[in-house]
């Protein structure tokens, strides 16, 4: 019995996850910016999964981020090790368990590139970023923006990304960057917090 | 003239320092042999995937991640150096004792860069096989290994109780790279390996506490 109610349901369940292409994308468009304009601070906890061909396990970390507007990000890990990226305007802290690292963004290239992503990922804005041309999708749950590198750079280090918004359109829930050999690297925010007040000395890392 | 007095002396003691460093390796009384696996233990084991905590310092960029060694099939080795963040680095395929790029992140795509960072992943894990001109000799404590091909050399000091504990790589003469190994002999694997090289770009590696995934 409970066998063929898991068949009825099928159909409905892979509806509900299955994504058709959004048909008024300026409206999309236009709530995206919206939220992107009305958010002044997020935090967050996170889930990151990395997926590689090469190894059967999942290489999961978790931590907290916390953004504020313009331009300030605290990205900490706490499992499996502690690692702590700052990016506060042009300058860029990395704390490791051993050392703690100092770059100017400007005269840096990997990690303005890095810096670059991460930044507009988390604001959802990477949507407007002239690398990539943006396919707009819906389910009943999220809309998916799919992100197809345009540039060769990109596109040698990504395949696609995949952004999802819930359906109020108030914050990025998840981010999947899927590289070449489709390799993937999954980020789920849980614990959200839009416009809390943030005190701004977290950025500062003596 | 006290100036160069000064470099003199800075220049003969350098003479002096970069010729004893080789100089110690050079034993006309060693046993010639043809140096495998057998001899010195190997990073990479065929059956299973190594996984380093890894800290690479290139030019002024301190990288930290893991990096996944795998042997993909019998004659092909991938490593793989992905950061926290879950960026992937590089991706070094090893074929024929030769390394290729199978992907590399752009802003860390410059000639020297990757030339080192092969270089020095080659010699560390042994990858490019050993020459045919091979010497062993025997001290109190110690078994040392020398391998020449062309114009570099490898040396390698075995501890009689820990196994590999050094290598030591000279290009003409000059001392270019020293790795220090910890091996751990209930594991089977090295738990740690340090990599210095010398010279004007200066890179250093580090890694640590690898875990085995068969």
């Amino acid at each position: 019995m409970f066998k063929i109610i898991i068949f009825l349901l099928i159909p409905f369940i892979s509806f509900s996850q299955s994504y058709k292409t959004v048909k008024d994308t300026l409206l999309l468009k236009q709530k995206i910016e919206s939220m992107s304009k009305s958010t002044i601070s997020i935090e967050s906890d996170f889930t990151q999964e990395k997926n590689l061909s090469m190894l059967s396990e999942k290489i999961i970390s978790k931590g907290h981020f916390v953004f504020k507007k313009e331009n300030l990000l605290r990205w900490e890990y706490n499992s499996p090790s502690k690692y702590l990226i700052v990016i506060n305007k042009e300058k860029v802290v990395i704390k490791d368990e051993k050392k703690t690292t100092k770059y100017d963004m400007n005269s840096n290239k990997i990690f303005k590139e890095i810096n670059d992503i991460m930044l507009s990922c988390v604001q959802g804005t990477i949507f407007k970023s002239n690398k990539f041309k943006t396919n707009y999708f819906e389910n009943e749950r999220y809309y998916k923006l799919e992100l197809l590198p345009q540039v060769k750079n990109m596109k040698e280090t990504f395949k696609k990304i995949n952004l999802y918004f819930d359906k109020t359109v108030t914050s990025v829930t998840k981010i999947e960057m899927i590289e070449g050999n489709e390799d993937l690297t999954l980020l789920d925010f849980t614990n959200k917090k839009i416009n809390a007040p943030v005190v701004e000395n977290i950025f500062i890392i003596k | 003239m006290r100036r160069l007095l000064k470099i003199y002396l800075l220049l003969s003691s350098i003479f002096v320092f970069s010729g004893c460093s080789i100089s110690k390796y050079n034993h006309h009384n060693c046993d010639k042999i043809v140096l495998n696996e057998t001899f010195i233990e190997p990073v990479i084991n065929y059956s299973s995937v190594l996984k380093y905590n890894a800290s690479v310092d290139v030019l002024k960029n301190h990288l930290t991640g893991l990096l996944i060694v795998k042997q993909t099939d019998s004659i092909t080795k991938h490593l793989v150096f992905v950061t926290e963040l879950g960026m992937k680095m590089f991706d070094f395929e090893v074929k024929n004792n030769q390394i290729n790029t199978a992907y590399i992140f752009e802003p860390l795509n410059k000639p020297k860069m990757v030339d080192a960072l092969k270089r020095n992943f080659s010699d560390m894990f042994m990858l490019s096989g050993f020459g045919n001109n091979d010497c062993k000799y025997e001290t109190t404590n110690e078994i040392i290994y020398t391998s020449k091909r062309n114009k570099t050399k490898h040396c390698f000091i075995v501890s009689k109780t820990a196994g590999l504990t050094t290598q030591e790589t000279f290009h003409k003469q000059k001392k270019t790279t020293k790795i220090n190994y910890s091996y751990n002999a209930i594991t089977k694997t090295y738990s740690q390996i340090k990599c210095k090289q010398y010279g004007l770009i200066k890179f250093y590696f580090e890694l640590n506490e690898p875990q085995i995934v068969q």
